[in-house]
């Protein structure tokens, strides 16, 4: 047990129903060694931001096909502050435009990963900061 | 066949030499050749690799004859070509209104409309959980009068009108009915089609409301309306595309798809519903993917089973209510965000299948739809890809001419007979609401998916700009992206309170009130009740949680 | 599009932190003393605060185990248990194990997503442990993870586990009292009525009663546990139409104060304690073993037996 595990939380706020890719990237994500937790359809801000501390994820994927990440995304890092875990990383996923990714980030998103990438560089992403920091230490 | 062994002694031969000394030399690309339906495909197809008992008149027959192979009517596109109908809406009415009058001078000749996730689960536009999602994916509708100005300046007794609406289909049929009738046209002339499949929700497309059983009892009730009062209307869509972007096969989408029709089948005939009195109006909806050859196959395969359905296990009598008519999407899923003018490709070859197997209504997707909600300019070509298979490739000017490809048809009837192995598995299931229940749609869905993932992340799977021919200088940030307005919810709540402060709102309760005692007996129709509700100005929302209070919420199994 | 971002500073609380916001039922405290104990690095020191703390406690949680096979509606009924409660004002914890890969050690757990729609409350926190690291079911962490849950105040800790087994009969040792979920449907399936299960369990509850098969169930059961001294009762219910889910609580609440009155609690715990014991006796010394065997030089002229011997007696056991 002493290696560390990384626990990650797949979450989709609002409303969309397409779980496709957020289900396709839960089981990469485990095939990768990482304790997944799903949230399942149609989460609200608050709703993903309990799961993560209750879990004490590492990191909070978060994945919104119908446009909403703009608005609803930055209220998960804010409750995630409320709460006080803003230290869990929160990855933004789904069909994000490249123009919003500086605002997405501004708000507190610690990388988008849009169009054209994968769950590979989401896994790649995560090794090197959650596990590279843990080398690090 | 009478030169079958001849044939098969001749390709035996040809196999065994000039093939196998061909394939020493240059070994074959892949081992064995798959779709991912699970079928291999062999080097090549002769007259003598369809079954020993083919026959052509059984099989095949004649266009608008059963089994309908080659296609539901007559002449096909001889006489009409398909119906080119692009899916559009977004933001508010006006905006959508004014893409729809667009469209139709481009010459586009049916209406689609998409509405929100709000208005699609049943929620008004000030609710807490429409924060982010009013006017985003479609067009916010709150009340009829939303509905009004989304219709407003364009002739209902004219056009045909296909709403992606399904868990609250019910509600927006009764605002459209509702507004033709304040503008004096007859609801018994509106034409157009309400998706209202709930089964695939569950499984694919997400956006349920109530359980499985009272859901099947609401779609009995506007299809045995629509029957009686409004007969030019399509009552129901049955929609395999979700499932096929969900991640299904061709044969997964084909048989669940079915599934979910005779499913929908049997609960208005236990209704006491004649099946000839509203068979001929159901009606599907499809994905066109890829595979040229397998899509082809699929729509072919789909029709037979479909007329064998109606026939052997519902009796019916009428040979239109034996006919598979569908509309068509091309595949959103196939589309990339690299080198997003390869979509355009994609789309042309996916819509020619879709043509060649016979569909009756078309949408190609816009390239652009990977990056973001479509522009006007992505829309228009979309659109000329159609016209231009329909005026200048020939192909609409022959019935079902890729009929007698010894391929085609040894596809067609293998894809056939896998819908029916999974067809008998899940009648043995119970049907396909206890095989939703149980979760194994899903799940058979989501191994599908994750298997075509892995395909393409171990590059087995060539998608040309992303594993393969990849442009490393591409710039992915040049397209103009086209964001629907912020202040929509805003306007949209504005007119939900004035709406509440102008109405009869005494009346609206009664009316409320009556649809809850309707909904709590499964013999009532609540049809008439919704209408008299929408009539009174209630809004969406409104009427949804009356029905939620008295039919409670779905909450799926746990399936990855 | 991957620019480098800082890397952030990952949480980090001393134990005197974790169990001061613990005992005070903060989220995050708690959260993280799951962690710890997970991942092993909880001292010895943090769990015996927690246990010397849980026994000057007056309350006691109850806590309850949810066992049954797959597909019978565990996830459901917990859902629907913890709904009702929750209107009751009260405190609930839920304790839930997946399986592990155990090629990856990567894990799935998805036994969340059915109570989801009860967030946000501060009154719920459900916990998703996968099962990586648990020898043949030997399972200390959990059990120590039901003492922090308690240490938190909750009035009902639910610990749900996968599926019957002999691995799962540990359930019973680590709960107050533990049920059995069952769904119509049972058949000729009775394979598991002769396990002991039966024996084991308090109370049998039978799911989805609403089902026209139920009685007949109910009727195979009913000659089984007949056959079986203080046989448990058989409870019915329908999770999912939310019929006779308080008639299952106030069950469970009278069957807990019988056990209370009787002595029969404090029985019950002190041989969950003792349990405890071999059970962490048998994961260090498993994990000793297992590294032992993993370096094991090969000496093909000597018999495993007496390295065997010799190896644990060089470790100071008398065998």
């Amino acid at each position: 047990m002493a290696d560390r595990v990384v626990r990650v939380l797949v979450g989709k706020p609002g409303l969309d129903g397409h779980d496709r890719a957020a289900k396709v990237m839960a089981r990469a994500l485990r095939d990768a060694g990482f304790e997944v937790i799903y949230t399942g359809i149609r989460q609200t801000p608050a709703q993903v931001a309990q799961t993560a501390v209750q879990e004490d994820v590492d990191v909070v994927v978060l994945n919104n096909l119908t446009g909403a990440h703009l608005e609803v995304f930055p209220l998960v890092v804010e409750e995630l502050k409320k709460r006080g875990r803003d230290d869990i990383y929160v990855l933004a996923t789904g069909v994000i435009p490249f123009e919003d990714v500086e605002l997405l980030k501004e708000k507190g998103i610690d990388e988008v990963f849009g169009p054209g990438t994968g769950p590979i560089h989401i896994i790649n992403w995560i090794k090197e900061h959650v596990l590279g920091e843990k080398q690090g230490e | 066949m009478e030169d079958r062994k001849k044939i098969l002694q001749v390709k035996e031969d040809w196999l065994s030499t000039d093939y196998a000394k061909f394939v020493a030399k240059v070994p074959e690309r892949k081992h064995p050749f798959m779709l991912d339906s699970g079928i291999e495909i062999n080097p090549l197809y002769t007259p003598a690799d369809l079954d020993e008992d083919w026959s052509y008149l059984e099989r095949l027959g004649f266009p608008g004859r059963y089994p309908f192979t080659r296609g539901v009517y007559p002449t096909m596109y001889r006489g009409r070509f398909w119906t080119m109908r692009q899916y559009a809406g977004f933001g508010t009415a006006e905006e959508s209104n004014q893409r729809f009058k667009y469209l139709l001078e481009q010459g586009q000749t049916g209406l689609s409309v998409a509405f929100d996730l709000p208005t699609q689960l049943g929620y008004d536009s000030d609710h807490d959980l429409a924060v982010g999602e009013v006017g985003k994916v479609g067009v916010a509708i709150d009340s009829v009068e939303d509905m009004h100005v989304l219709f407003d300046g364009i002739p209902l007794d004219k056009v045909s009108t296909s709403m992606t609406i399904n868990a609250p289909a019910a509600i927006l049929l009764a605002m459209y009915i509702v507004v033709a009738e304040e503008k004096g046209i007859d609801r018994k002339v509106l034409r157009g089609t309400i998706q209202n499949d709930i089964l695939k929700e569950y499984v694919a497309r997400g956006t349920y409301i109530f359980p499985p059983r009272p859901s099947m009892r609401l779609i009995a009730d506007t299809i045995m309306f629509c029957a009686e009062e409004v007969p030019k209307w399509n009552p129901i869509s049955i929609s395999g595309y979700h499932i096929r972007e969900s991640g299904s096969t061709a044969v997964q989408e084909i048989a669940f798809t079915l599934g979910d029709a005779i499913e929908y089948v049997k609960t208005v005939i236990e209704k006491g519903m004649d099946v000839d009195k509203f068979a001929a109006r159901l009606s599907f909806f499809f994905a066109s993917h890829n595979n040229f050859f397998e899509e082809i196959a699929k729509f072919r395969a789909a029709r037979r089973v479909w007329a064998k359905i109606m026939k052997e296990k519902f009796g019916a009598q009428n040979p239109k209510s034996m006919m598979l008519r569908f509309h068509t999407q091309t595949a959103g899923s196939t589309l990339t965000a690299q080198q997003p003018l390869n979509n355009i490709v994609r789309v042309a070859i996916q819509a020619l299948a879709a043509v060649i197997g016979g569909t009756q209504s078309l949408h190609t997707n816009s390239y652009d739809e990977a990056l973001s909600l479509p522009t006007e300019e992505s829309v228009t070509v979309a659109l000329r890809t159609q016209q231009i298979i329909a005026y200048e490739s020939g192909v609409a000017d022959v019935i079902d001419g890729i009929g007698g490809s010894y391929y085609v048809e040894k596809l067609t009837d293998e894809i056939e007979k896998k819908v029916w192995e999974y067809l008998d598995k899940i009648e043995k299931m119970g049907g396909m609401v206890p095989a939703i229940e149980e979760g194994y749609i899903q799940q058979e869905i989501t191994d599908a998916a994750y298997q075509y993932y892995k395909a393409v992340a171990d590059g087995e799977k060539v998608v040309v700009g992303v594993n393969k021919f990849v442009d490393p200088n591409e710039d992915l940030t040049k397209f103009h992206l086209h964001r629907a307005d912020p202040t929509v919810r805003e306007k949209q709540v504005k007119k939900l309170k004035e709406l509440r402060e102008k109405r009869d709102n005494q009346k609206v309760r009664k009316l409320l009130d009556d649809l809850r005692k309707a909904a709590e007996d499964e013999n009532t129709n609540l049809m008439p009740y919704i209408i008299e509700a929408v009539r009174a100005r209630a809004t969406l929302g409104e009427i949804t949680d009356v029905l939620r209070e008295v039919f409670g919420e779905y909450r799926p199994p746990v399936i990855f | 599009m991957r620019n480098k971002v800082s890397k952030k500073k990952r949480l980090v609380l001393t134990e005197e932190e974790v169990f001061r916001r613990l005992i005070k039922g903060d989220e995050v405290g708690l959260a993280r003393a799951l962690s710890m104990i997970y991942r092993e690095e909880a001292s010895s020191s943090l769990l015996s605060r927690i246990y010397a703390y849980n026994a000057e406690k007056k309350e006691k949680a109850k806590i309850i185990g949810i066992t049954g096979a797959g597909g019978v509606g565990k996830s459901t009924l917990i859902s629907v248990l913890a709904e009702t409660l929750l209107k009751e004002d009260k405190r609930v914890g839920v304790i839930a194990v997946d399986p592990s890969s155990p090629k990856t050690g990567g894990a799935l757990l998805g036994d969340r997503i059915r109570l989801q729609h009860l967030f946000p409350n501060s009154n719920l926190f459900f916990r998703s442990f996968s099962s990586r690291g648990m020898v043949g079911g030997i399972n200390p962490f959990i059990f120590d993870a039901v003492s922090v849950l308690e240490a938190a105040s909750f009035d009902y800790i639910i610990v749900e586990t996968l599926g019957i087994g002999q691995d799962e009969i540990d359930i019973v040792h680590m709960c107050d009292l533990t049920a059995l979920v069952i769904a119509p449907g049972l058949g000729d399936d009775v394979q598991f009525l002769k396990s002991g299960v039966i024996e084991l369990v308090d109370l049998i509850v039978m799911n989805k009663a609403d089902l026209p098969t139920a009685s007949k169930t109910v009727g195979i059961l009913n000659s089984y546990t007949r056959m079986v001294e203080n046989h448990p009762d058989i409870v019915k219910v329908s999770a999912s139409k939310k019929q006779g889910i308080r008639e299952l609580i106030a069950y469970i609440d009278n069957k807990w104060c019988e056990l209370k009155n009787t002595g029969q609690l404090v029985e019950r715990r002190t041989t969950r304690w003792k349990f405890q014991v071999g059970n962490w006796m048998r994961y260090i010394v498993g994990k000793k073993i297992h590294g032992f065997v993993e370096r094991g030089e090969v000496k093909p002229k000597t018999s495993p037996y007496e390295i065997a011997i010799s190896t644990l007696r060089e470790w100071g056991c008398e065998v």
